[in-house]
């Protein structure tokens, strides 16, 4: 067993630069979305796709990032 | 590997790859998220929890000498074990566990260059079987505390003209833009950083696939910010473990032989009432 089809996408969300890391171990997706400075998880995910992993990690993190209303 | 004057501390991906079957060896996985080791790890590595293992759970402090002879004991290592700690996120938290491991006197005990990201991109082998090790007598030596930065000392270290203490955060933490990094929660009540601290984020002494830049770049790094080897340098961030990082590339890769880790960091500093507190880059 090994990661498969290691993947590191930059993207953006809120203005916070993030980073979205995803592979394939055995049968499953993972994916991690990280924020790029200093690096640390800021949401994780797994699922039977790269798709749908990448989706449930950004949209917790989406959830985590949204600024707060004063 | 690459001039660093203590080079026996870092093994390659691929030295581990091909040693981690060897009985005299514990490899050792500490993730920043707890979670990850779960997902695969190198086969035969154990897994430590940052969060319950490598700390006092009560009070805020590192391990306690009796935790940490059973944590080591229970892990299949004894006192002339070599050990090879890795992690997520370029070896934040292998970095704490190695500070923590020579505060109490491990002889032998080295970082896997690159760290998860580099084996899990490199597509080596991952094991989901969790190790069961024989238990073996580990005997700690009495906490070297010289590794260590207080509160105390830092306050003093803050008007001592041969201490430069480095702030490894980053650039808007150390500004006070931010409290704490996005997406993390916020503890601390002030934001910004030890007045004459310098900048020097940790992440800047890594290379993108994770591994350590090499003895010059990380000469240049520092010395270019007057952090020199010929003053006493403390490195701090938010809770200690990136500056555990950056004191073990200040120690032991470029080989300064007065570093340590103010582990209390910002969010103790960041939270004491009339603190001296700089703002801005």
């Amino acid at each position: 067993m090994q990661a498969e089809s290691y993947r590191v996408v930059n993207q953006e969300i809120f203005g916070v630069e993030i980073t979205v890391t995803s592979y394939c171990i055995g049968e499953r997706f993972y994916c991690h979305v990280a924020n790029r400075d200093p690096g640390a998880v800021i949401a994780r995910a797994e699922a039977a796709s790269r798709e749908e992993a990448e989706k449930m990690a950004i949209e917790k993190a989406t959830e985590r990032l949204k600024p707060k209303k004063g | 590997m690459a001039n660093y004057a203590n080079p026996d501390v870092l093994v390659s991906t691929d030295w581990v790859d091909q040693h981690k079957n060897d009985p005299n060896i514990v490899i050792a996985e500490v993730d920043v998220d707890t979670n990850a080791y779960n997902e695969g790890h190198v086969s035969g590595a154990i897994g430590w929890n940052w969060q319950t293992q490598l700390c006092d759970t009560v009070r805020r402090d590192v391990i306690s000498k009796a935790d940490l002879e059973k944590l080591l004991g229970s892990s299949g290592i004894d006192n002339n074990t070599m050990v090879v700690l890795y992690g997520d996120n370029n070896n934040w938290f292998a970095a704490w566990a190695l500070w923590q491991m020579k505060m109490y006197g491990h002889k032998d005990v080295r970082i896997m260059n690159g760290g998860r990201k580099k084996w899990l991109a490199e597509g080596r082998e991952l094991s989901k079987d969790a190790p069961s090790p024989t238990a073996k007598t580990y005997r700690a030596s009495e906490r070297n505390d010289s590794l260590r930065t207080y509160l105390r000392q830092a306050q003093e270290a803050m008007n001592s003209s041969g201490t430069v203490m480095v702030d490894v955060r980053s650039p808007d933490e150390f500004s006070g833009k931010v409290l704490s990094p996005p997406g993390l929660p916020e503890t601390c009540q002030r934001g910004g950083h030890i007045p004459g601290a310098k900048s020097i984020p940790w992440g800047k002494a890594c290379n993108e696939d994770g591994t350590f830049k090499s003895a010059d770049e990380l000469a240049a790094l520092y010395g270019g910010q007057n952090v020199t080897a010929d003053k006493n340098v403390i490195a701090y961030c938010r809770i200690g473990e990136r500056s555990s990082h950056s004191w073990f590339v200040l120690k032991y890769l470029l080989g300064y032989p007065n570093v340590t880790n103010y582990d209390g960091s910002w969010t103790e500093w960041g939270n004491l009432v009339n603190a001296p507190v700089e703002r801005g880059a």
